[in-house]
């Protein structure tokens, strides 16, 4: 079923009504504004293949009308806007913005200093460590957003704010598949997760979402039931929370929201997530290593443990790449009743957004990324491929909840399908009856042609007959014993229904996404120092041996790796897994060595075995 | 009471749930107590063939000499050609001791860890098998004698055993435990 958006009136009340509270961490410097006022503030710009970026529209000349006409529209060409300015940055950062940086940092109040706190190298092994150097060094070769675009875009922030201070949303309504669907999106000047909070990447433009889902009754009232909360690309069933469920924290009718610092993912509870980048192996050592992975936990009943999988499809992983998106909840609170109110919604469905259809670049800077994380998103409604995304056309499949009837619907379509099974169990038995019958029939006949050799052909084919028929009748009993039991299951879960019982709130979710624990954050002062330089110092070691140790290159190796490896297992509390994989790799060796020493024992042995087998099945035949 | 589990994760339990393994129940319980009763062979044969090796040496003829120094140790010296073979085989009894001792003691060890649920009962078995795995592959490549095949074939079975998951979920991590089960149950803390 598509989806038909409210009426502009309605669509407001809703969405004022369940409108959520941000609550941001400290040290966030940018917050959900209107797209007006950034628009005004950009240039449009056109970017073709193998060809210089071409402005379109000069800054200051461009509104939301003339952003959904978007000019020189042509296959290949990649329209973007841009918020900063290389060549006006230049001229500011020689005219006085190194001293204003340094001087913004002096006045900044411990209200808006942020502190990262335990790294999040210490989380993590040395290969993602050594990973992570590589990917940091990798920065400076791909295309990314310049260094000091987050300062400069936090200038004209400031400057938009301080000609009018204001905290807005984009909302959209709109009924699907029996349910209201509020969308909330939040439109971020800037993405300084890199710069600022020490992540993954940095780009101009950012556009996060919720999402809430009410049910409507007969009389028009309207109860939410779930919410959705979107962090990174998570999408599916773990995405929603119901209504009820204590994870999702309320003030009134209003959800709330933990945004974090830089990404401005939704979470629900406050606390600080490490986000993994997955870099994965090409795709035969992926096959190899899965096949010995399979053997080892299949074939041998060996504990895996929690090695590199990915989180969304539990392929194997080469090196995970730790970054902490930080939501601790404790720096400004927007929100009904808080410290900085929300203005009324701008509306993204038609007539009043044009813009929203009609523009399909990206909301700031084209960095060329090959891997797009440091290039500025699309709109709401499209991918950065000008696909149009999931959760604009199908917003109630995005969170899972097209397979959710409402509370409203819930019981009439139980008792709906209970009739449905009920029906077919009905049509089943006559076709058993029916069946049966035939099949007693055809048995008897067969019966009566067994042992006539004048009947042997036909004999043949009835009774090929018989035994086909008899197997559509077991599947038949097989499938009308299935659906009788389905019948009173949906009777149980009917009757539950009734008594006011609901399904676990949190029975969907297969993998929520979790705040790294207090105690798992206390890594300690010495493990902190020793994450911090480890990766160097291996290096460091590395080429002293090679240099000076030449002598006992294999021996100096060797030490030195079971120094690293101990100390590393030591301050990550993983001794156990250490002293396993070396008792592997020992195992390995010493079961090598067995096999050269007695090849061809084992030879003999296994021709042996075959000789005593064939044998004993000769023998075997003969005594029968 | 922070103290260190069986994967040496920092757990917020008492004393005694820090040491003692998540309750087995009656299946998981028999792989426990087998590698208990395996890993006492494993010291006994340990020991034995040391004690063997020790026997063989006719320790009338090896002549100590020890040195002024204390951390030089002894050394054996020996004036005729016979002797120095009788040298030599009490040199190697000395060695196969030394390097097996160790092993024998952590077995012991380990397996009154596993015989009393402990959780650092598997991590001293399995210390046991990576240093008789490390003495013997030392073994082989210096004088390669022939008893150390049947021993690295007993550690490698006791390695797989060890490893095995029946063996290791028993000892999984009780707080690794409660994550996974309030993932699902929405245990919110």
């Amino acid at each position: 079923m598509t989806a038909e958006h409210l009426e502009a009136e309605a669509a407001t009340i809703l969405l004022r009504r369940f409108e959520p509270i941000m609550r941001f961490t400290r040290g966030e410097r940018f917050y959900p504004m209107d797209v007006e006022p950034y628009v005004s503030s950009c240039s449009l710009w056109a970017q073709r293949a193998d060809e210089e970026a071409v402005c379109l529209v000069p800054r200051g000349e461009l509104t939301l009308d003339g952003l959904a006409q978007q000019p020189q529209d042509e296959l290949g060409a990649t329209h973007f806007l841009r918020f900063t300015d290389p060549q006006s940055f230049k001229e500011l950062y020689s005219g006085g913005l190194r001293r204003r940086r340094r001087g913004s940092r002096n006045v900044k109040g411990p209200q808006d200093v942020f502190r990262a706190g335990p790294g999040r190298l210490v989380r993590v092994g040395y290969l993602s460590r050594v990973a992570d150097a590589f990917y940091s060094i990798a920065l400076l070769a791909r295309g990314r957003v310049p260094g000091e675009a987050s300062f400069e875009s936090s200038i004209h922030y400031q400057r938009i704010m301080s000609e009018r201070e204001q905290y807005r949303y984009h909302g959209r309504a709109l009924r699907q598949d029996g349910w209201i669907v509020l969308q909330y999106w939040f439109f971020y000047a800037f993405n300084d997760w890199r710069s600022g909070f020490y992540g993954a990447n940095d780009h101009e433009g950012d556009w996060e979402k919720i999402a809430v889902y009410l049910s409507e009754s007969e009389t028009g009232e309207v109860r939410p039931e779930w919410a959705a909360y979107a962090a990174h690309n998570y999408k599916g069933d773990d995405l929603r929370r119901r209504w009820d469920d204590p994870e999702l924290e309320k003030v009134g009718e209003h959800p709330i929201v933990y945004v974090g610092a830089g990404t401005h993912a939704s979470y629900y509870r406050q606390g600080e997530y490490l986000t993994e980048l997955e870099l994965r192996p090409p795709t035969p050592i992926a096959r190899v290593t899965e096949a010995i992975h399979s053997f080892w936990r299949k074939t041998l009943h060996q504990y895996s443990g929690d090695g590199a999988r990915s989180e969304q499809d539990g392929a194997p992983t080469l090196f995970l790449v730790p970054f902490v998106d930080y939501a601790r909840g404790d720096g400004v609170v927007v929100g009904p009743g808080q410290e900085k109110e929300w203005e009324a919604p701008r509306l993204l469905d038609p007539p009043s957004s044009a813009w929203v259809s009609g523009y399909r670049g990206l909301w700031g800077f084209y960095a060329q990324d090959p891997f797009e994380g440091e290039d500025a998103p699309a709109g709401p409604m499209y991918n950065h491929d000008k696909s149009v995304r999931h959760e604009w056309y199908d917003p109630v499949g995005w969170a899972g909840l097209d397979k959710v009837p409402t509370q409203n619907e819930a019981l009439g379509a139980i008792l709906k399908q209970r009739s449905d099974v009920l029906r077919r169990c009905a049509t089943l038995r006559t076709e058993i009856e029916r069946k049966s019958h035939q099949l007693k029939s055809l048995g008897v006949e067969v019966a009566a042609m067994r042992d006539q050799p004048h009947l042997a052909a036909p004999y043949r084919t009835k009774k090929t007959q018989l035994d086909e028929l008899s197997e559509e009748v077991v599947q038949l009993r097989s499938q009308l014993a299935t659906d009788s039991t389905i019948s009173e299951s949906l009777e149980g879960y009917a009757t539950r229904l009734q008594a006011g019982e609901r399904e676990p709130a949190r029975a969907h979710i297969s993998r929520a996404l979790q705040p790294v624990l207090d105690n798992e954050r206390r890594a300690g002062r010495v493990a902190e120092a020793w994450a911090a330089v480890s990766v160097g110092l291996m290096l460091m070691a590395l080429v002293w041996i090679v240099v000076f140790e030449r002598q006992q290159i294999a021996s100096a190796l060797v030490v030195s790796i079971a120094l690293f490896a101990f100390l590393e297992a030591s301050f990550r509390g993983r001794l156990s897994n250490l002293v396993s994989s070396v008792n592997v790799g020992l195992g390995i060796v010493a079961a090598l060595i067995i096999a050269y020493e007695f090849f061809w024992q084992f030879v003999a042995l296994a021709v042996l075995m075959v000789g005593l087998y064939v044998l004993w099945d000769n023998l075997r035949e003969l005594k029968r | 009471m922070s103290s260190e589990g069986l994967y040496n994760e920092r757990v917020g339990d008492t004393e005694r749930d820090s040491k003692i393994a998540v309750n087995p129940d009656k299946t998981s319980s028999r792989p426990i107590r087998a590698i208990g009763f395996l890993l006492i062979l494993q010291a006994v044969g340990l020991v034995g063939i040391a004690t063997f090796d020790l026997r063989q040496v006719d320790w009338q003829q090896v002549q100590f000499e020890f040195s002024p120094q204390p951390q030089e140790g002894f050394e054996i010296t020996v004036d005729w050609p016979q002797e120095q073979e009788v040298g030599l085989e009490a040199t190697r009894a000395i060695e196969v001791a030394i390097r097996f001792l160790p092993p024998a003691v952590l077995a012991i060890l380990g397996a009154l860890g596993f015989l009393a649920f402990s959780r650092r009962g598997w991590f001293l078995a399995a210390l046991a098998q990576t240093l008789s795995l490390w003495a013997c592959l030392q073994l082989y490549y210096e004088w390669n004698p022939g008893f150390i095949y049947p021993v690295m074939l007993y550690c490698i079975l006791m390695v797989l055993y060890l490893n095995s998951h029946s063996v290791r979920v028993v000892f999984h991590s009780r707080r690794k435990l409660e994550r996974q089960s309030a993932a699902r149950s929405g245990d919110i803390t």
